[in-house]
């Protein structure tokens, strides 16, 4: 069985690209809905929010832990990671060692304030692909409450995002959801960006690292199923889950927070 | 704000608004384009029915579309600020319109980096450097709509990070810009007052670069504030030294203190919401430390004299700090300034100035530095507030003796006074305080139009004025918006749909917003919105609407229109509309005086 944690329903994403990828292992999805939105908290906050997801995952019995919250790993990185006795899937690592060959010379990533003001996915980045990169992130702290009051389709997500891509860099390569709340907003950035910009979500190398580690720890196969707690809004956010997902039986519960 | 606010290119209002700003707006009647020139030269083109603009060549969506008015063009008037950088902020119950730096540029070419911030207005600038790799520059009065964080790695700057304080009014920005290890920065000539440029690069590529960047031909160089000289030389040709400050007491307890100037220099003043007032002189340094005098006359409590800026742009800053909001005068001379505080509050309270002093200089202050001037200080030009900005009312059509159309057995009073009552319920549960023309089957009219009625001897069908009853229900309280209800009918059983009717420019953005939240809910055919002359809706002193609902006369309308569910729906997506033009009840959206 498999972890996901993130602040909120971001990390659907994640668990939407391990499902194409075809994982077929039992998910525990854990949204720390309490804490939301993680992008304006501290460091010292956020590494005790990323010990307690890892905590609760654990008792729940996970065998790994797929992150699917960039914040959390962008705080790691300076932090460390929280002991755990079992293997954590580093969101930014993987993500970043996919552009070890790329072909990209200029890549902008949007992320949170934390994840931006970390500088983890610049140095992230620049130590995996070739030398001459230059990355530029650029914090758009607007655009999870957005996706977290189900906004997504509306002016104002047009707009949000647009404000965003205008002060972006011209002439970039590629751009990356630096933050998994964002591909829900992809039509948006499609739209804004300029057609040659290529965008990278992340969870597609999250979910092929997610199928090696599968494999290479011989897990026994699952069922497909996923199981989505939230300590914040559960009908609200149960209805999120039904939306976003498709998953009509997946149980959705509360955690009480401790 | 999902709502925008209807302002004519006539409007006095926006003519300040630009003007102030240094925009030029340019429409021909019989064009399609409205042309807005901007003070630092970018241009913001509205194209009539369209509500797509561009900025600079770059598109963008405003909530309506222009359209036009006689000779005049209608615009959008919060998308125009933005595109201004220029923002409504609410604020202990009124709009300020919040001067913001709008946007940064980061341009790498080679070893080079450059960092652009563009502002609404003139900046004054306070740099704060304390390392050659690293700059932290605050602009007063501004707000920001930046990203609060950047990095850029690989390029000559690290990071980026925007802080902003103070409040709506006053608001401070501030940037920090980190510079890769290794590098210088310098601040550069933008070549506009509004846009300020520092350039970071590492040491070896400013050893071979020219000492110079090559300035825009056209910099005004002189009277831009915050324009360095290049490297930062102990003694730099145009600098001025403030060489003696006096305090003194004036007439009628007033308080002088007399700058003087070894040459010519340019000023900003500002006034601060907490009875402190500031000038900085740029490019000037004190000729000795600074000083606090805490002089024992006049309303002035404590005067502070400070060098400021940094190395390369010195800023000579004098602080008062005073008993209230009192007058202060600007006497440029050649010897520098004389600055006088009266010691009688003023009601001016005009923010900034600024001017140009000593040496040949003398006064030839660009923008009036006198607090006496009859310019309306932008932040404090307050939209106007309704009496009552939590009441709407609903007018049900019809009603009485006028039962309005009638066809296929549906009765136009009867559903217009349904369709009210289950739009007041929802108001009223979303906090509103909600006021109808009719609660029962009456046809409101108030006994000075009945009487003036019965003296002209007119019958009621020729006479539209019967209807001013209903409007001043809504203009006798004050009210925020003014909502018609309506069910159309046609000689054709093939028209149908919805169609919601505005006459005054500040109906439009109410009009749109209830189109577009009807229409998805209420399922019925999109008629859109028209400008109609409708005696309720052009006689309603406040933003107002008339909704023809569907049509009495249409078979598939008339099913609709027999099923309380539709009418509850028609009720709940007028609802959706009101919240998208006005937010929650009694915040205080912007609504510009007619």
């Amino acid at each position: 069985m498999l972890g996901l944690y993130d602040s909120g329903l971001g990390g659907l994403t994640v668990l939407a690209a391990l499902r194409a990828a075809g994982i077929d292992q039992d998910v525990v999805y854990f949204a720390d809905q309490a804490h939301l939105p993680y992008g304006d908290k501290t460091d010292a906050q956020l590494h005790g929010f990323l010990a307690e997801n890892l905590a609760l995952l654990g008792e729940l019995g996970v065998d790994a832990v797929v992150t699917a919250c960039n914040t959390t790993c962008a705080v790691a990185e300076q932090l460390g990671w929280p002991r755990a006795d079992f293997p954590v899937l580093d969101l930014i690592a993987t993500a970043a060692a996919s552009f070890a060959n790329t072909p990209f010379r200029r890549i902008g990533v949007v992320a949170t304030v934390a994840t931006v003001r970390s500088g983890a996915y610049d140095r992230a980045i620049r130590a995996a692909a070739p030398a001459g990169v230059d990355v530029f992130s650029l914090a758009a702290p607007a655009l999870v409450p957005i996706v977290e009051r189900g906004a997504t389709d509306t002016h104002e997500a047009r707009d949000a995002v647009a404000a965003v891509v205008a002060e972006l860099p011209r002439e970039l390569d590629a751009l990356v959801y630096g933050c998994s709340h964002y591909p829900l907003l992809d039509r948006w950035f499609a739209a804004a960006l300029a057609p040659n910009v290529a965008r990278v979500d992340p969870a597609h190398a999250q979910a092929a690292a997610a199928a090696r580690l599968v494999a290479a720890r011989e897990l026994a196969p699952g069922t497909s199923t996923t199981a989505y707690y939230t300590n914040g809004d559960a009908a609200a956010f149960e209805a999120a889950v039904r939306r976003w997902t498709g998953d009509t039986t997946g149980r959705v519960a509360a955690l009480a927070v401790s | 704000m999902q709502g925008d606010i209807a302002v004519s290119t006539r409007d006095g209002g926006l003519r300040r608004f630009l003007d102030r700003l240094g925009a030029t707006v340019s429409f021909q009647p019989q064009q399609r384009y409205v042309v807005i020139a901007t003070a630092d030269r970018r241009t913001i083109v509205f194209t009539l029915g369209d509500p797509a603009y561009t900025i600079g060549g770059v598109r963008a969506q405003a909530p309506f579309a222009p359209f036009a008015d006689g000779n005049d063009a209608v615009l959008p008037f919060v998308a125009l600020a933005r595109a201004m950088y220029v923002e409504p902020v609410a604020e202990a119950g009124e709009t300020v319109l919040q001067p913001r730096v709008g946007a940064l540029d980061v341009r790498t070419d080679g070893g080079r980096t450059t960092v652009t911030v563009h502002a609404a207005m003139p900046l004054v600038t306070t740099t704060n450097a304390d390392a050659p790799d690293r700059v932290q520059l605050s602009f007063a009065g501004l707000g920001s709509s930046l990203a609060p964080s950047r990095r850029a790695a690989g390029t000559a700057v690290d990071a980026i990070d925007v802080a902003v304080g103070g409040t709506a009014k006053v608001p401070v920005t501030t940037i920090t810009i980190a510079g890769a290890r290794g590098t210088t920065h310098r601040v550069i000539a933008s070549g506009s007052p509004d846009v300020y440029a520092v350039v970071f690069e590492t040491r070896a590529v400013a050893a071979n670069a020219p000492p110079t960047p090559p300035p825009p031909g056209d910099a005004p160089v002189v009277t831009v504030p915050n324009v360095a000289a290049t490297a930062a030389p102990p003694v730099v040709a145009g600098r001025a030294t403030v060489t003696d400050l006096a305090i003194e007491p004036a007439a009628g307890d007033a308080v002088a203190v007399r700058v003087t100037l070894s040459g010519a220099a340019s000023y900003e003043w500002h006034r601060l919401a907490d009875a402190r007032w500031y000038v900085d002189f740029q490019n000037t340094t004190l000729n000795g430390p600074g000083r606090d005098e805490h002089p024992s006359f006049g309303a002035v409590q404590s005067v502070r004299v400070r060098q400021a800026g940094s190395t390369d742009t010195p800023t000579v800053r004098i602080a008062f700090t005073m008993t209230g909001q009192q007058r202060v005068d600007l006497a440029p001379s050649e010897s520098g300034l004389i600055i006088t505080v009266s010691n009688d509050a003023t009601t001016d309270l005009a923010r900034i100035g600024t001017g140009r002093t000593g040496g040949a200089a003398v006064v030839a202050s660009a923008a009036s530095p006198d607090p006496g001037a009859s310019d309306t200080p932008l932040p404090a030009w307050k939209p106007s507030v309704n009496t009552n900005p939590k009441l709407i009312v609903i007018d049900p059509g019809h009603g009485g003796g006028d039962p309005g159309t009638q066809h296929n057995g549906l009765v136009e009073k009867q559903l217009t006074l349904d369709i009210a009552q289950r739009l007041k319920s929802i108001l009223v549960a979303q906090g509103w305080t909600v006021r109808m023309t009719r609660e029962t089957d009456v046809d409101p009219l108030s006994a000075d139009i009945l009487a003036k009625m019965r003296a002209d001897g007119k019958p009621k069908a020729d006479d539209r004025a019967y209807l001013q009853t209903r409007c001043d229900v809504a203009n006798n309280a004050g009210a925020r918006m003014f909502i018609s209800i309506h069910i159309n009918s046609a000689p054709s059983e093939s028209a149908r749909g919805t169609t919601v009717y505005w006459y005054k420019p500040q109906d439009a953005a109410l009009a749109q917003a209830i189109e577009h939240s009807l229409i998805p809910l209420a399922g019925t055919q999109d008629d859109g919105t028209r400008h109609e002359n409708f005696y309720v809706v052009r006689h309603s002193t406040m933003p107002a609407v008339l909704i023809e609902t569907a049509f009495a006369t249409n078979p598939g309308d008339v099913a609709l229109l027999r099923q309380p569910s539709f009418l509850q729906n028609v009720a709940q997506g007028i609802a959706n509309g009101v919240k998208a033009y006005a937010g929650a009840p009694g915040s205080n959206a912007l609504s510009v005086n007619q």
